[in-house]
């Protein structure tokens, strides 16, 4: 198996240069915009500006996107259901427009850098340390899943009484593979922390990005109601 | 010069009760390459992980001149590198650069410091292009030289490598035997691979239930040992 959630991420633009938390801060905004507002078509524009603006392929973000469409139909068909068409469309364009703005920013944000940013900005680092581990040996564990999988099916296929017997395999070889890898932290000397060399910081861009975002986004609800 | 390394007595014991090391004596000199040969079981991993204080047993060990102990550790850690038999436990970073500099940030160089002397320690193994990579993203040859970069940019005065040919096709195995020997410092291998064995190997110990049974020139200790024909012999099984 071959994943790579990070390609776009590594990709080079005016957003992708910007410090994690100018990005995570723009999108608690944005989000809290989109999910308050009466009229949330008013924000397709800010958000197909975003999109542009991230030099990400659009048709990857619709379709990323739309993967939230199954849940918000099913929301959406309760309220056709009662007759109340303009809430139908304003649950499917706000959800639509929600997802469209966490796939940018995570497509514009390396997990690492987003997970630096939660840090910095007060998330307990016990959680961002556990989560960025997750992240970085999750694939390795669907890979050692995955050929214990082959192995069965080899051998006659998948039973259900067997299942357990592999993830108490997968789970001892899981804890043997954290001892090894507290064993080569150690040796490199770990003292407790993860120290970062991402040298961006909350520069003037970052201050404009996120005030700017604000600022549009109070104009908007107060002077035009929207 | 003194010895880089002096082991004197090492016996270690597991939880479980196997007796992994009983009265290992060993000296590391400058710029050898001391090849450590044995089976499956024999102590050579459990004697490496001796040398920063991983495991600590009865005995003694010296690493350039320092004793083993909670005082010296993060001096002896310094001194001696280890790249681990599983590159995917030692690249624990997100990107390949970041995980080069992790020994650096924690040895207290500014990040741009270690932003450089990581990226030199990548150009320095071949893998310079890989930098802002996933470590899952990289194959098994790419991943053991990002392994040894990330020990190589704390700049050791000892390496040891733990099997470090495992998993790696003949031609990743060649341009490993040719990396380290271009490597100034002075190594400890562990390995199963002969052609390794004899390619970088100024010296070979073989250990034996948990003993060092010789000690010599890497050719004499494998036929003494008749080694390749065992392996062989094992291999067939």
């Amino acid at each position: 198996m071959h994943l790579d959630p990070d390609a776009w991420s590594r990709g080079d633009s005016w957003l992708h240069r910007r410090d994690g938390r100018a990005k995570l801060l723009a999108l608690i905004a944005l989000l809290a915009g989109i999910g308050t507002t009466s009229a949330p078509s008013a924000y397709a524009a800010i958000v197909g500006v975003l999109a542009l603006v991230s030099r990400l392929p659009l048709r990857g973000i619709a379709m990323r996107a739309a993967l939230v469409l199954p849940f918000t139909m099913t929301f959406a068909a309760v309220s056709i259901l009662g007759g109340d068409w303009a809430r139908a469309q304003a649950v499917i364009a706000r959800s639509l427009l929600s997802a469209t703005v966490v796939v940018v920013a995570i497509g514009v944000t390396p997990f690492a850098s987003l997970l630096r940013a939660a840090e910095r900005m007060g998330a307990p680092r016990l959680l961002v340390q556990v989560t960025q581990f997750l992240y970085r040996y999750l694939f390795v564990l669907f890979d050692e899943a995955a050929r214990m999988r082959w192995a069965a099916q080899s051998r006659g296929g998948f039973r259900w009484d067997a299942a357990g017997g592999a993830v108490a395999v997968l789970f001892a070889s899981s804890y043997q593979r954290a001892e090894g890898i507290h064993r080569a932290m150690l040796s490199r000397g770990f003292q407790g922390s993860f120290p970062a060399i991402d040298a961006t910081r909350f520069g003037a861009p970052e201050i404009a990005m996120t005030a700017g975002v604000v600022a549009l986004l109070v104009a908007m609800r107060l002077i035009w109601g929207v | 010069m003194g010895s880089l390394i002096e082991a004197r007595g090492l016996r270690y014991r597991y939880e479980d009760g196997t007796e992994a090391l009983r009265g290992v004596d060993f000296d590391l000199d400058p710029g050898e390459t001391v090849i450590l040969l044995g089976g499956n079981g024999s102590g050579k991993t459990t004697f490496v992980l001796h040398l920063n204080g991983l495991l600590r047993g009865e005995g003694e060990v010296r690493v350039c001149g320092m004793a083993m102990g909670e005082t010296n550790l993060a001096s002896i850690r310094r001194k001696v590198g280890v790249v681990f038999q599983d590159a995917d436990e030692q690249l624990f970073m997100p990107t390949v650069l970041e995980d080069a500099a992790y020994g650096l940030l924690n040895l207290g160089y500014s990040r741009g410091e270690a932003r450089s002397r990581a990226s030199a320690a990548l150009d320095r193994v071949g893998i310079g292009h890989c930098a802002h990579r996933a470590p899952y993203h990289l194959s098994g040859g790419e991943k053991r030289r990002a392994a040894i970069a990330g020990v190589l940019a704390m700049e050791p005065e000892i390496l040891v490598l733990d099997e470090p040919t495992t998993s790696l096709d003949p031609p990743g195995q060649r341009e490993l035997v040719e990396l380290l020997r271009t490597l100034p410092q002075a190594k400890i291998v562990t390995t199963h691979d002969t052609g390794l064995a004899r390619g970088v190997g100024t010296r070979a110990v073989f250990f034996e239930a948990g003993r060092v049974a010789g000690s010599g020139e890497v050719a004499d200790v494998l036929n003494r040992f008749d080694w390749e024909a065992y392996r062989d012999r094992e291999a067939s099984r």
